[in-house]
């Protein structure tokens, strides 16, 4: 049965998203009361360490979690609840959402070739195509991605990483149209000038087709190219949402901060030749027995006290700060990550903000170049 | 793929001269003398000496392999010692039988234990996972013989004309009657073996449904029922395959027993009877065309797992077979 839609405004609609793994007495909550929203074209960034739940989260958007998985809260697509409905979660899959893989190599099966498994889902998602219509079809799918047309009857093992990742992306872009894609981690396995090439295929594929993406990562480098704004995760929640400038110019979150200092940059590395890159002390506490107050405060360098170990803060609106240059440096100019942040569209989870907002203050202390 | 083939067949000669050579040298060292047996009760010792002379029993036993083998390369494996009649003959009249009920009972253990694995994969915990951990104790705890002993007294006591628990007819005289026929040995060969083979379908299916390819499968909106049967399946088979190369060498084996029991006139009897009678020429050319097939079913196994995995055919063509 076809719900009534949540909001028609909305291409993504999550709300209170909750992804929880094994004994429901003591489940390990890898996905907490997560708030979500993709428009039309919008291209939305989560970033976060490894174990922070980003991929969970992405595959749990498509229902693919796996049976052990406890979801809760909601998911809308183009205003239809998908989240407890298996079948209208299957509807859409392909359709009008789609996802890129992290690992290529794996994500295609090695015992048909390329063509038959593009071909399979040219079939499924355009049935009215015939069958020379649908080896053309992939045929001009797999040039679109600058793969030779010959190469449909090659196996998966006779393609490098590369070439095999632009397949996925003419998987995921060309053989439904979705009106959504996400990509989990789309350049993580690749080497550094094959992953330029591929971001520019996603950036070219979707100014051509008009996608909505959500962006998996934790490359900030990638963000600032493919997105509009950015979630940052830690530890299954959301702990700050920014613009793209607000998260290179005035990161909210001691966590954000930590993240942009620990992010490898040659003008860093050129100026402290000699000396260790900066990193995180610690990591991502245990998601079946997490902190009782903020997850990050065993970590966190702005710890207040008390308050921090006792309570978890809420994700609130963060007052506009002064644009301040961090020590990643500014975001790429002239993208669409230029755009200032305007008040309500940063909030953070921290108890610093909270306390700032209660004491009228405007700008966010701790702030540091 | 047809070096490969032709590889594969090459190393078959060794293996064949290795189970002759065995098989002669441990029959002539077991127990018992063919002479006395065919001389009969009361033989002189002149009878005795006479038959060995005629059986080249009296020479040494290098001297009787290599005449032996001398003949078995141009294609004759001798006579039998009591029925005078050429082992090729006898094996081409057995072997049919045999066969017959292997592939029924393959063809069993198929049917039944890879859709049985598939679905205990799909349903941990239900019926069907409990149904394959059952069978693979009870085709452990049960042997073909008893449960062939089984069937011959439910049908031939409790039961009676309701089934048929005598006797063989070949799929080319009747192919329904042959079916009826061949049903319950074959289910007393395949028994055992249908738990093992749903067991590795199972196990199979498990880790390839866990694959990233059957996740992506789905996110792209292939149907669940293609994503297990084109997808996952075809994955799971190569070890279901090995398995079934093995099962076929065991079914084989076991009907030396099962076709004793089921009364058919198979290699599995005519083994037995001429082991009994120290029939060396019989005994040697029923088990070197055992050692046959079985590297016919690993050729045929190596073939499958081309057809199956790309990459393998991929490894056959650049030699690396």
């Amino acid at each position: 049965m076809i719900q009534a839609p949540t909001k028609t405004t909305d291409l993504l609609a999550v709300t209170g998203l909750g992804v929880a793994y094994g004994d429901p007495a003591a489940p390990v909550r890898a996905v907490v009361d997560v708030d979500l929203t993709v428009g039309r074209g919008e291209s939305v960034g989560i970033v976060g360490e490894s174990g922070s739940g980003k991929s969970t989260l992405l595959r749990a958007l498509l229902g693919l979690h796996g049976s052990g998985a406890a979801v809760s809260g909601g998911i809308a697509v183009d205003g239809v609840q998908l989240a407890h409905d298996p079948a209208a979660m299957r509807r859409v899959r392909g359709g009008t959402v789609s996802m890129v893989f992290q690992d290529p190599v794996n994500a295609f099966n090695p015992a048909y070739t390329l063509g038959s498994q593009l071909g399979r889902l040219v079939a499924l998602h355009r049935p009215e195509l015939g069958r020379e219509q649908r080896r053309a079809h992939v045929a001009a799918m797999l040039d679109r991605v600058g793969i030779p047309a010959h190469r449909t009857r090659s196996h998966p093992f006779e393609f490098s990483q590369g070439q095999l990742q632009r397949c996925m992306i003419a998987a995921a872009f060309l053989a439904g149209r979705p009106a959504l894609v996400l990509a989990d981690e789309p350049t993580t396995s690749l080497d550094v000038t094959v992953e330029a090439q591929i971001v520019e295929l996603i950036r070219d594929l979707r100014a051509e087709l008009g996608m909505s993406m959500v962006l998996v990562t934790h490359n900030l480098g990638l963000v600032a190219d493919l997105c509009d704004r950015v979630h940052v995760m830690y530890a299954g929640r959301f702990v700050e949402h920014t613009t793209i400038r607000g998260l290179f110019d005035s990161p909210a979150h001691p966590y954000t901060r930590a993240l942009l200092k620990s992010a490898p940059d040659l003008d860093r590395v050129r100026e402290s030749r000699g000396s260790r890159l900066p990193t995180m002390r610690g990591g991502v506490p245990d998601l079946a027995a997490p902190p009782p107050g903020c997850p990050f405060a065993p970590r966190c360098d702005e710890h207040l006290g008390e308050v921090c170990d006792r309570d978890l803060p809420e994700l609130l609106p963060v007052p506009l700060m002064p644009a301040a240059r961090t020590a990643h440096g500014t975001a790429p100019a002239g993208q669409a990550s230029d755009t200032l942040p305007r008040p309500g569209d940063v909030r953070a989870r921290c108890h610093r903000h909270a306390a700032s907002a209660l004491s009228g203050g405007t700008a966010v202390e701790g702030v540091k170049a | 793929m047809i070096r490969m083939t032709l590889l594969r067949l090459a190393q078959a000669v060794p293996v064949l001269f290795a189970v002759s050579l065995i098989a002669f040298a441990l029959l002539r060292t077991a127990p018992g003398d063919p002479a006395i047996t065919l001389a009969g009760v009361g033989a002189s010792q002149e009878q005795v000496d006479a038959i060995r002379h005629e059986l080249h029993l009296d020479r040494s036993l290098p001297e009787q392999y290599v005449l032996w083998l001398q003949e078995a390369l141009s294609g004759d494996l001798g006579d039998s010692y009591t029925t005078r009649q050429p082992v090729t003959e006898l094996l081409a009249d057995r072997f049919p039988a045999t066969v017959q009920l292997a592939l029924t009972a393959l063809v069993l253990v198929i049917v039944i234990a890879v859709p049985l694995g598939v679905l205990a994969a799909l349903r941990r915990g239900g019926a069907a996972d409990h149904l394959v951990r059952i069978l693979s104790l009870g085709g452990l705890a049960v042997p073909s013989f008893v449960l062939g002993m089984g069937f011959v007294l439910l049908f031939g006591w409790y039961v009676t004309g309701v089934w048929p628990y005598q006797g063989f007819v070949a799929y080319g005289t009747d192919p329904v009657e042959a079916f009826r026929h061949l049903l319950l040995p074959a289910l007393a060969l395949a028994f055992p073996q249908i738990g093992v083979v749903a067991r590795t379908t199972r196990s199979g299916m498990l880790d390839v449904l866990s694959q990233e390819y059957i996740t992506a499968a789905r996110a792209f909106g292939v149907p669940e029922r293609r994503v297990v049967a084109a997808d996952a399946l075809r994955n799971a088979l190569l070890p279901v395959v090995t398995q079934l190369g093995v099962v076929t060498g065991l079914l084989l084996g076991g009907s030396v027993i099962v076709e004793n029991v089921f009364g058919i006139n198979g290699m599995g009897s005519l083994l037995v009877a001429s082991f009994g009678e120290r029939n060396y020429s019989v005994t040697v050319g029923v088990m070197l065309v055992i050692a046959l097939v079985f590297v016919l079913v690993n050729l045929a196994v190596d073939l499958l797992y081309g057809a199956i995995d790309p990459r393998i055919r991929a490894g056959y063509r650049k030699g690396e077979a």
